[in-house]
């Protein structure tokens, strides 16, 4: 009973969180906010949702899987999210006047 | 599955603010100026259909289910991946044009 709460306040948290980085990609002002806010939000809301997987699904081979699947997750998110600020940057795409910093041009490389 | 068992309209809850989050990507994707709006975008999409793949396992006790979302996670990174290195592509392209 108490695991069974547990496992639905996971999942409810994990998805909410889903649902926020789609409002955060809809509401930040330029790419590399937005990049920021998928790579974040998303990644701990799927984060949850494994953990949740693992609790419920409590056998050696899905626990196997999925915890591969969450050092999988774990890895490559933040890369991807990188390598996507990077490309943005880069391209040269309109950052907007709210994003202020910009360490790559204080650090004297105008291409990142 | 002989683990705990999840309320079924808990998932379905959550399946659909997985849907509400992924059709804001879709409207990004739609309206979003640049290109690596669109890619931010597709990105928040994988997430979203590996969230969702997770979930259905759990709503139809189904763990065979937990490989599909191994494979997509590392598929969807390597997208990722390769769509910033076309776009990083793309715009050195239209500098060069530009200057």
């Amino acid at each position: 009973m108490i695991g069974s709460i547990i496992v639905s306040i996971l999942v409810l948290f994990g998805a909410g969180l889903v649902a926020l980085a789609g409002l955060g990609i809809l509401r930040l002002p330029d790419p590399l906010t937005r990049a920021s806010a998928v790579s974040k939000a998303a990644a701990l809301g799927l984060l949850l949702i494994i953990a949740a997987a693992i609790i419920a699904d409590w056998s050696l081979r899905s626990v196997l899987v999925l915890v591969l699947v969450l050092i999988a997750h774990l890895v490559t998110v933040p890369l991807s999210g990188l390598a996507l600020a990077r490309a943005s940057y880069r391209s040269g795409t309109a950052r907007s006047p709210v994003t202020t910093v910009d360490e790559p041009a204080e650090q004297g490389r105008s291409t990142g | 599955m002989n683990g705990i068992s999840v309320p079924d309209t808990v998932v379905d809850i959550a399946l659909v603010f997985v849907v509400i989050g992924v059709l804001a990507g879709i409207v990004r994707a739609a309206i979003g100026p640049s290109r690596a709006d669109r890619i931010v975008s597709a990105e928040l999409g994988f997430i979203g259909a590996v969230s969702a793949i997770l979930l259905v396992a759990l709503r139809l006790d189904e763990p065979v289910l937990f490989d599909f979302a191994l494979i997509a996670v590392l598929i969807g990174f390597l997208t990722t991946i390769g769509l910033a290195r076309l776009v990083t592509r793309d715009g050195r392209k239209t500098r060069e044009d530009s200057t």
